[in-house]
């Protein structure tokens, strides 16, 4: 197989997904998500900004990837969601915005903007109908594709190039921004300025887990403070659970099947 | 104690004899036969009520009363977070000190107070700065100690109900009470 | 065959250098945490003292539903957002249902008549997610317990999701206030930390101030002004025993325990000036810690008994101190703006709860026993008086509103959820005791 035929492949595979996937966002999102806006309250806001200032000029400088062009026709569907996590930080919302379209317009990578969408139901006192309604879609939208055709693109990738610094940002934004919002960290606990844990995530191709996080490490833990540890390692491990299946870039799946996460709360507190 | 006793007693029969004065309306039993005996309809003179007594209160010597007449007032005021005394305060301790002197068999008890700006604690800390404070101005003109006694209500017992400078003014206090005298 | 071979074998490549990606998770929801807590199932309902058992398993929820959804920490779902799970699923629950729900953990049990006229409460903890179970306890009542059995309960899922331990199992002590503000009667009052299980203490003919439980036992200290002698006391609220703490001519006030519940600390006055005064309560002796024109007062000790924690103005205006347990090595703690009065340390040891006087306002803060990190929790007219949780959490005190009306109200340390105890009088003086037993 020559790389170029894997591209193409890739590039095909990427087209149906995001038809697929703007189709299924569409039903899954358009109807629901008026309602969840306001209450919202998320904290990742700030945090992305920060971390997403160097991949803007990514559009330019990610010529491998061949989809932009692509996406940018199905993105305006998108940009309302990322604003989903504002309202309560108005001023710092409108520059985050504005970032994560570029990074979204750069990978195409339209579910990262699933994330707000999943963070609604915290917020959203006893909605119940919308906390229904919300975890049914995201199964449902998920795009199926042949094992064939995933063990093809994926044997194709590994052979380019390693994964360019703006492409991990990328990758690590949109794992960020889904991951970040399902976490409820234990803040107020005594030791919870000192205390930082690691999972190892094993990902399917839909972006649901492969297998349970691994405990990998945890920084801060005492003799005396075995329960908040454990309770802390379990709030990280229910982010992960309860905001699966992740959405990413599926030309990338062979750098985001597994990965870990550092789950570090002490700019919170 | 010994001496206290037979002036409490001495009080206290002042008091009952007092009340015993006030309370000159006559018992039902007096008054219930009239209506009864009336044949001809009209009243005689067994039914007529004389007017009451009049009764003049007058102070007495050693009294509250007395005290306020004599000194102008039982109360000085202090400014906020303090327990210094003032010309004004002076003036009136000085005059509560002089009219003690001619009372000799007189004790008091001073209650200091604070206003509702402060925190408990320090509030029954601060009341017990003021009515100390007073006590040691009243000894230094020469009334004996052993005549006075102090006790702080913080800001539970406020003059004045209020949440404003007027009202705070007035609840930052010390009060000399007569507890006992003839 | 070769395919599955050449795949597994590009998988493993491709593992190590996809591994190496580890991305910082440095922020998150401070939203609360959804829950879902359906009636406890009951076998066929039977009749008890405290009604019957469906109808208390109804109830025993709606308990740990409150005291859950109290912390600000954890939200209850709506009981229709999926059904009770029945007695034979209590150890599977469906958890389909509540994953659609979108709870993260599943509380459930069951409530059993017993013959010999107990009750058998039952409480397991779930992470709908993991569908692990997180704890399973059961609990022996009697019909009057009830409530306890369902406090506990919360203190297992409080504690298991949170890593603190709980707090609910346990009691207020506060001054309850009526009539005027210039004759104000005041009575000591005792309640669950829920507000269930009311009792007036005292018949109101004494004012009585500041009521501290001892972490030990049922011993309560308080000052009173009975027979216009106002001084500490000790009452037994088992027994009903009570006495005055030591014999002072002057007044004494401010009192708490000693974390092992032996030395009441608190002020005795002279001369205008209060000193710090520590008592043992078996041999009933005292002992001066501080002396000085000032007034030294508001003790509170650490965790571990060392050192205490008061307020004196000794400086030139009311700050906090911290000094050895004995009396020495007072060094200065608060600094800043205005005056700073009535510090509690906290059971956890790492912070100092106290009142922050500044532009004629009463806020509660918390501080580092070493004087750094003042953090202001509250924005009042005028709040004083914090009092602890039994794990260090949750911050107890009275606010007192310009209209003169006062009440207690509660707020994590975090700054967040303020909210108020409802009590049947207004309120003031609030002293959070220790988890019963």
């Amino acid at each position: 197989m020559t790389e170029g035929r894997a591209l193409g492949i890739a590039a095909g595979l990427h087209l149906l997904l995001l038809v697929a996937l703007s189709l299924g966002l569409a039903g899954a999102i358009a109807p629901e998500s008026e309602p969840d806006v306001t209450p919202i309250e998320f904290l990742d806001v700030s945090d992305v900004a920060t971390v997403t200032t160097p991949p803007k000029p990514s559009m330019e400088a990610a010529p491998q990837d061949p989809e932009p062009p692509a996406a940018a026709p199905e993105m305006p569907e998108a940009p309302p969601a990322p604003q989903v996590p504002s309202p309560p930080t108005p001023a710092k919302a409108a520059p985050d915005v504005a970032a994560q379209d570029a990074i979204a317009e750069a990978v195409a990578a339209a579910p990262a903007r699933q994330p707000p969408s999943k963070a609604k139901p915290a917020a959203t006192a006893g909605q119940n109908a919308a906390l229904v309604d919300r975890s049914k879609p995201k199964a449902a939208a998920k795009p199926r594709e042949t094992e064939d055709f995933e063990k093809t693109v994926e044997d194709a990738i590994p052979k380019q190039a390693k994964l360019s610094a703006i492409q991990a940002a990328t990758l690590e934004q949109a794992i960020r921004a889904q991951i970040a919002p399902c976490w409820n960290p234990p803040i107020g606990g005594a030791d919870v300025a000192e205390m930082t844990a690691v999972l190892r995530i094993r990902l399917n191709r839909d972006g649901t887990v492969a297998a349970p996080p691994e405990f990998v490490s945890q920084s801060g833990a005492t003799a005396g403070n075995q329960a908040y540890a454990r309770a802390f390692v379990e709030t990280a491990r229910r982010a992960v659970l309860r905001c699966a299946p992740l959405q990413l870039p599926a030309d990338l799946f062979p750098y985001w099947r597994e990965f870990e996460l550092n789950f570090d709360p002490r700019l919170m507190t | 104690m010994t001496k206290a006793l037979p002036l409490l007693l001495v009080a206290g029969s002042l008091l009952l004899a007092g009340c015993g004065k006030t309370r000159d309306v006559l018992p039902p039993e007096a008054w219930q036969p009239a209506p009864a005996q009336a044949g001809t309809g009209a009243i005689d003179q067994a039914g007529t009520v004389p007017p009451p007594e009049p009764v003049r209160s007058t102070t007495l010597a050693g009294s509250q009363a007395a005290l306020v007449e004599a000194a102008g007032s039982d109360t000085i005021l202090f400014p906020f977070d303090s327990y210094g005394l003032d010309e004004k305060a002076r003036q009136t301790l000085g005059a509560q000190a002089e009219w003690l002197g001619r009372n000799p068999e007189v004790r008091v008890s001073i209650e200091g107070h604070a206003d509702e700006r402060g925190t408990r604690e320090y509030n029954l800390a601060l009341g017990e700065r003021r009515a100390n404070a007073a006590k040691n101005f009243l000894a230094a003109q020469g009334v004996g100690t052993e005549r006075m006694s102090i006790i702080s209500y913080g800001a539970e017992r406020p003059a004045v109900d209020g949440s404003n400078e007027e009202a705070w003014a007035l609840n930052r206090r010390a009060v000399t009470l007569v507890v006992s005298g003839r | 065959m070769i395919r599955t071979f050449a795949a597994l074998f590009l998988a493993l490549i491709a593992v190590p250098a996809a591994a190496q990606l580890r991305i910082d998770i440095t922020s998150g929801s401070q939203a609360a945490m959804p829950v879902a807590i359906p009636a406890f199932p009951t076998g066929a309902p039977v009749a008890t003292p405290a009604g019957n058992t469906a109808e208390l398993g109804r109830q025993v929820a709606d308990i740990i539903s409150n005291n859950l959804s109290g912390t600000g920490l954890f939200r209850p779902l709506p009981a229709g957002a999926f059904a009770a799970p029945t007695m034979n699923q209590v150890n599977a629950p469906p958890f389909g249902s509540f994953r659609t729900a979108a709870a993260q953990a599943l509380v459930t049990g069951f409530v059993t008549a017993n013959p010999d006229g107990t009750l058998t409460i039952g409480c397991t903890l779930y992470d709908v997610f993991s569908e692990e179970k997180l704890a399973a306890q059961g609990f022996t009542v009697t019909p009057a317990g009830w409530r306890r059995a369902a406090h506990k309960c919360s203190d297992i899922v409080y504690s298991r999701l949170t890593g603190e331990s709980g707090y609910f199992d346990s009691r207020i002590v506060y001054v309850a206030e009526s009539g005027p503000r210039t004759k104000r009667v005041k009575r000591l009052a005792v309640m669950d930390q829920d507000g269930a299980n009311h009792r007036f203490l005292t018949s109101g003919a004494s004012l009585v101030l500041m009521p501290r439980f001892s972490p030990v036992n049922e011993t309560l200290s308080y000052m009173s002004f009975q027979n216009d002698r106002p001084r500490m006391w000790i009452y037994n609220m088992g027994t009903g025993q009570q006495q005055p703490v030591g014999d002072f001519d002057s007044m004494s006030f401010a009192g708490r325990f000693s974390p092992d519940g032996r030395t009441l600390v608190f002020s005795v006055t002279r001369a205008g000036n209060s000193d710090i005064h520590a008592y043992d309560v078996a041999s009933r002796t005292t002992r001066r810690l501080t002396s000085g024109n000032s007034i030294d007062t508001s003790p509170s000790f650490s965790p571990d008994g060392r050192a205490i924690v008061f307020e004196s103005d000794r400086g030139g205006s009311q700050q906090l101190y911290v000094m050895n347990a004995d009396g020495s090595g007072a060094q200065r703690i608060s600094f800043g703006e205005g005056r700073a009065g009535s510090p509690v340390w906290s059971p956890r040891g790492d912070l100092i709860a106290f009142t922050r006087i500044q532009g004629g306002k009463f806020r509660i803060a918390v501080i580092r026993p070493d004087g750094s990190g003042e953090r202001l929790l509250t924005d009042s007219w005028q709040d004083e008086g914090p009092s602890w949780s039994p794990n260090g959490r949750v911050i107890l005190f009275s606010r007192t509103e310009r209209n003169g009306r006062s009440s207690l109200r509660s707020i994590d340390l975090t700054g967040r959820n303020d909210r108020r105890i409802p009590t049947p009088l207004e309120a003031s003086d609030p002293a959070w005791g220790p988890l019963l037993r």
